[in-house]
């Protein structure tokens, strides 16, 4: 009796329960923060698996769901920084971290939109040359003596002017769609690179 | 000769503070991609300029509106001082770029967003982030003047907004519209207006987007330089781009009248650069006016109550 009695009056020196509360929050951010981070290395493994950084259509994929899930690797690492606070010896080098990969997500952007300006330029190609196939053989069936009675010069030119107002909507639709997506992954990229380098200031700050 | 002899003291002593600290070194360094980058902003800038675009005009206005800022309150930028962490971020990002630099010679865009990036970093590492919610109008403006082609970055927004053509075929419906009232046998069909003697094709250099902006800009330009409170503002803005667009009616009437009725030579008087000289003067002239009509009536409006 008189020693559990004794136990009590000892532990509620430093108001233990708070402390208890804050070392169990840490202790679950750290859980849950290396849980995002490593789930986002994972993607980012399986994603990126068969290496090829040189193509252009890896690059443009890898980047863009990358960037799509760096939302998840942001929310780790802030857990992270927060379970580590305390922890002068780790905290630094991990905000240096921090500041490291938002400075090259910043940076990534650029790569994001040469390479959405060059698949632009492919797509505007591919619809181009296809266009100007047909319009060759419009040009050919024209030319050639003995048309067939069922297709009149006029109804050939306006198959060609239909062709032409096609394409100039294919290419109107493509490079929307192009832009969308290259927008989406720029802005996940720099606003997720921004975070970071927010979070590596709370980390670098000396009090 | 002196002020020149002067000068260059001068330079040598900033830059034998500068070479003694880290701060001064990165810097230096920054600069040096600006430097750089001088040549190719120039070289589309210049060739423009003489071309008789108004770009020129936005990004010199914008600069000095910006350094005028800054000099303004050179007192509490001279207090400003950069934390470590303000350091680090500056560091991280000059030298990046200026390694990423040589790379990115094949655009202007890629010199632009290092440049840009290298200016965040030597802002950041002489005065701190807290520089840029201390002076948001110089920041603003002065990432706007990185890149040099406005209309390029206009119009990606504007297409990203408003449906393809959109504002094209307005404008060909309402100068359709207007030539049938005076009479003319106009036929407007998507972004063509169409005539018995010919067509007349309405394109994007035609919309009168341009002028909008440039005109909306002046207006903003001139509601800063005269300290306007924010509403006197949005009105100086909005009429002139409610002027720039409903002129660009009657511009669009002569181009098309001159491209029909008069002979190619009209039509590329009053389309090339002399016919945007006029307009653009005639354009600023109206603009002076209806801003001053109004602003008198406004006076007379506080007179009397």
């Amino acid at each position: 009796m008189t020693s559990i009695l004794k136990s009590r009056q000892l532990t509620p020196k430093q108001s233990p329960l708070s402390y208890e509360g804050s070392g169990l929050a840490k202790s679950i951010c750290f859980v849950v923060g290396l849980v995002c981070v490593g789930g986002f290395l994972v993607d980012l493994l399986v994603l990126g698996m068969p290496p090829d950084p040189f193509a252009l259509e890896w690059r443009v994929s890898f980047l863009q769901q990358a960037g799509d899930r760096s939302i998840v690797f942001l929310f780790g690492v802030a857990l992270l920084l927060y379970s580590n606070f305390d922890n002068r010896r780790l905290k630094r080098p991990f905000a240096f971290f921090c500041l490291a990969t938002g400075v090259a997500m910043l940076l990534s952007s650029g790569l994001v939109i040469r390479d959405n300006l060059i698949l632009k330029e492919q797509a505007f190609e591919a619809i181009s040359t296809q266009e100007e196939q047909l319009q060759a053989q419009i040009d050919e069936t024209l030319s050639n003596p003995d048309l067939e009675a069922e297709l009149t010069p006029g109804q050939l030119r306006q198959a060609s002017q239909e062709i032409s107002s096609r394409a100039q909507n294919l290419k109107q639709t493509s490079r929307q769609g192009i832009t969308k997506s290259g927008i989406a992954s720029l802005g996940n990229l720099v606003v997720v690179g921004l975070g970071l380098i927010g979070l590596s200031r709370i980390g670098l700050k000396r009090r | 000769m002196l002020w020149r002899r002067k000068l260059s003291s001068r330079l040598c002593s900033l830059l034998q503070q500068a070479i003694e600290s880290n701060q001064g070194r990165f810097s230096l360094l920054g600069l040096s991609v600006g430097l750089l980058y001088l040549p190719a902003w120039l070289g589309y800038l210049v060739p423009q300029a003489l071309k008789g675009k108004i770009g020129w005009f936005l990004i010199a206005s914008m600069l000095f509106l910006a350094g005028l800022e800054l000099w303004k309150k050179r007192n509490v930028l001279a207090q400003l001082e950069s934390a470590e962490e303000d350091r680090m971020l500056g560091y991280l990002l000059i030298s990046s770029s200026v390694i990423l630099f040589p790379f990115c010679r094949f655009a202007v865009w890629p010199q632009a967003l290092l440049w840009l990036l290298t200016l965040v970093g030597i802002v950041s590492s002489l005065w701190g982030i807290s520089f840029f919610r201390l002076f948001i109008m110089p920041t603003f403006f002065i990432s706007l003047t990185v890149y040099p082609r406005i209309g390029v970055i206009s119009r990606f927004i504007w297409e990203l907004f408003i449906p393809y053509e959109g504002l094209e075929k307005a404008m060909a419906w309402a100068a359709t519209l207007a030539m049938q009232g005076i009479g003319f046998p106009a036929v407007n069909r998507g972004i063509f207006i169409t005539f018995p003697e010919g067509a007349v094709e309405v394109g994007w250099g035609c919309n009168g987007l341009d002028m909008a902006i440039t005109l909306a800009a002046a207006g903003l330009f001139m509601g800063i330089l005269y300290k306007q409170p924010r509403n006197q503002m949005i009105a100086l803005i909005s009429i002139a781009v409610i002027i720039a667009f409903v002129a660009n009616i009657p511009r669009l009437m002569l181009v098309t009248i001159a491209s029909v009725y008069w002979g190619p030579e009209w039509f590329r008087f009053w389309h090339g650069f002399w016919g945007g000289q006029i307009f653009s003067g005639v354009l600023f002239t109206l603009y002076y006016y209806v801003v001053g009509g109004l602003s008198k009536r406004e006076a007379a409006k506080v007179k009397n109550t």
